[in-house]
């Protein structure tokens, strides 16, 4: 198995040699390599198209709106349980009285302990798959 | 004898060509991949058969083809084009997923965050090699490593690229295991390996109910662009740890989930006829592909051992790499390579704190790109 994920890596590694060794061969801009870059539809290789683009910028803000996002959520999850321990004081979370029934119930049926936890088990070995 | 010549004429036969050929060869060994490897089952399989099926030559004028207006693979790929499939996934992803172990350590996410590097860098190398910054988004976004999220932003910013940005995606999650262990090995050194970290705190009923929400609001209030795709993930998620809506939970995680993926998978093999397919364009794509993992891995591995410089109770640096979403292979990966190095570590459950920030990250990147790539004010 190891052996064919090798030589599927390698396949798509040639893929990338070939199609990023094309720079070097872009360098000279020749008449040639122009009609064939526009026939393929892309400008030809070269770091002007990322200043053009504002890339640089793009790149540099959107990744920093990513981390803002995920550093107000990560606060958010910081400070939530503290704001639930104080409300706790108000509203305490309830226990569903099917939970407290099922448990009295499973202490007297060892059995029903095992069937539940081979079950909870099989569940969790199929876990999300994406 | 005349309608015969013109039977004839009409064949797949006559009118196969050598790179429709080499597509269904292709076809072909992305369901021997599946079935003998065991490789993403559930996704080259649906792909394999559509990349055949997209092959077959046919006449001009039958509308049978993914691309001719009103035949029926065109409406199975309306799915696609317009972006509804891939929201559907992420609500069964929604359903399935356990943010426990996030809630339970929230520092952690930002290696989710990190690793969202692979997605720029790749987006800036796109553009070095010539593609226009729309293409360039919907390329840098695989580095996201989530199959739905790269398939819903090209379908939106770069639908002519979207079968060869769809492959790449699909092929290089289910190559995690092969480009991800190299690249923690080389950043990390063994004692960084040998971290062991403190068990996950219990997280109570009413956290997990209020995170998908507030969740939501947080990322889509900052980028709007993600309100598709992390509206279905916090729906799905709040359908599960709700826990009076069972019933719905469990179809979105099951037989919905099921059914799109089949759509998907299928409409997108579909789209890639060799015409369309077999450019260099597709090279380059999947070269950069190739290079957004192998970033994104780096980056959230190397933000970990950053992170560590502040940190008095240490993480270990492994599960930076499983910031690059992959759900829940690259999580996997960091608990094999962990477990190598001492079979007493167990890293799993730490690991898919950052592997489900990554999901969220990679779906804020994606609209972000989409906001600001549609944008009039940028460039183009």
């Amino acid at each position: 198995m190891p052996r064919f994920r090798l030589v599927y890596a390698t396949v798509l590694s040639c893929m990338f040699w070939f199609a990023t060794s094309r720079p070097a061969a872009a360098a000279d801009e020749s008449g040639a390599e122009l009609a064939e870059s526009s026939s393929r539809g892309l400008e030809p290789f070269s770091m002007s198209n990322i200043s053009n683009a504002s890339g640089y910028a793009t790149a540099i803000v959107g990744l920093a709106i990513v981390f803002f996002a995920l550093i107000v959520v990560t606060l958010f999850i910081m400070v939530l349980p503290r704001i639930l321990a104080s409300i706790a004081t108000i509203l305490p979370e309830e226990v569903a009285s099917h939970d407290i029934a099922g448990v009295a119930a499973a202490k007297d049926d060892p059995g029903l302990i095992a069937a539940i936890g081979f079950v909870m088990h099989a569940r969790r070995r199929g876990g999300p798959d994406g | 004898m005349e309608i015969l010549d013109k039977f004839l004429d009409t064949t797949g036969l006559v009118n196969l060509e050598y790179t429709n050929a080499l597509m269904i060869v292709i076809g072909a060994a992305f369901i021997a991949l599946a079935i003998i490897k065991h490789y993403e089952p559930l996704l080259l399989l649906p792909i394999g058969f559509g990349v055949i099926v997209g092959n077959i030559p046919t006449t001009e004028g039958m509308s049978l083809s993914v691309y001719d207006p009103n035949s029926v693979l065109s409406y199975i790929y309306f799915g696609v084009s317009q972006g509804v499939f891939p929201p559907l996934i992420f609500l069964g992803i929604g359903a399935m997923t356990d943010f426990s172990t996030m809630l339970s350590n929230p520092k952690l996410i930002l290696l989710g965050a990190a690793a969202q590097l692979g997605v720029f860098i790749t987006f800036l190398g796109a553009l070095y090699l010539g593609f226009t910054p729309e293409q360039s988004g919907a390329i840098g976004i695989i580095g996201g490593a989530d199959g739905p999220t790269s398939i819903f932003l090209s379908a939106k910013l770069a639908p002519e690229l979207l079968g060869a940005i769809a492959i790449a995606a699909y092929s290089y999650m289910a190559l995690v295991p092969v480009i991800q262990p190299p690249i923690m090995k080389l950043l990390t050194t063994r004692e960084e390996r040998l971290i062991h970290m403190k068990p996950p705190r219990v997280v109570s009923r009413r956290e997990r109910m209020i995170f998908p929400v507030a969740a939501f609001l947080i990322c889509t209030l900052i980028a709007p662009g993600a309100l598709v795709l992390l509206g279905m993930l916090f729906f799905g998620n709040l359908l599960k740890e709700s826990c009076v809506t069972e019933r719905l939970a469990a179809t979105a995680r099951t037989a919905m989930i099921d059914i799109v993926t089949i759509l998907l998978g299928f409409s997108v093999g579909t789209s890639t006829q060799a015409d369309r397919f077999l450019q260099e364009q597709s090279l380059m794509i999947f070269g950069l592909g190739a290079l957004s993992f192998a970033i994104a891995t780096a980056g959230g591995v190397l933000f970990a051992k950053f992170m560590n410089l502040f940190l008095t109770e240490k993480i270990n640096p492994l599960i930076g790499a499983a910031g690059v979403s992959a759900v829940p292979d690259s999580a996997r990966v960091v608990q094999i390579v962990g477990h190598q190095e001492d079979p007493h570590n167990f890293l799993l459950m730490h690991a898919m704190a950052p592997n489900v920030a990554g999901v969220i990250g990679s779906a804020v990147a994606a609209g972000v790109l989409w906001a600001v790539l549609t944008s009039p004010a940028v460039p183009s």
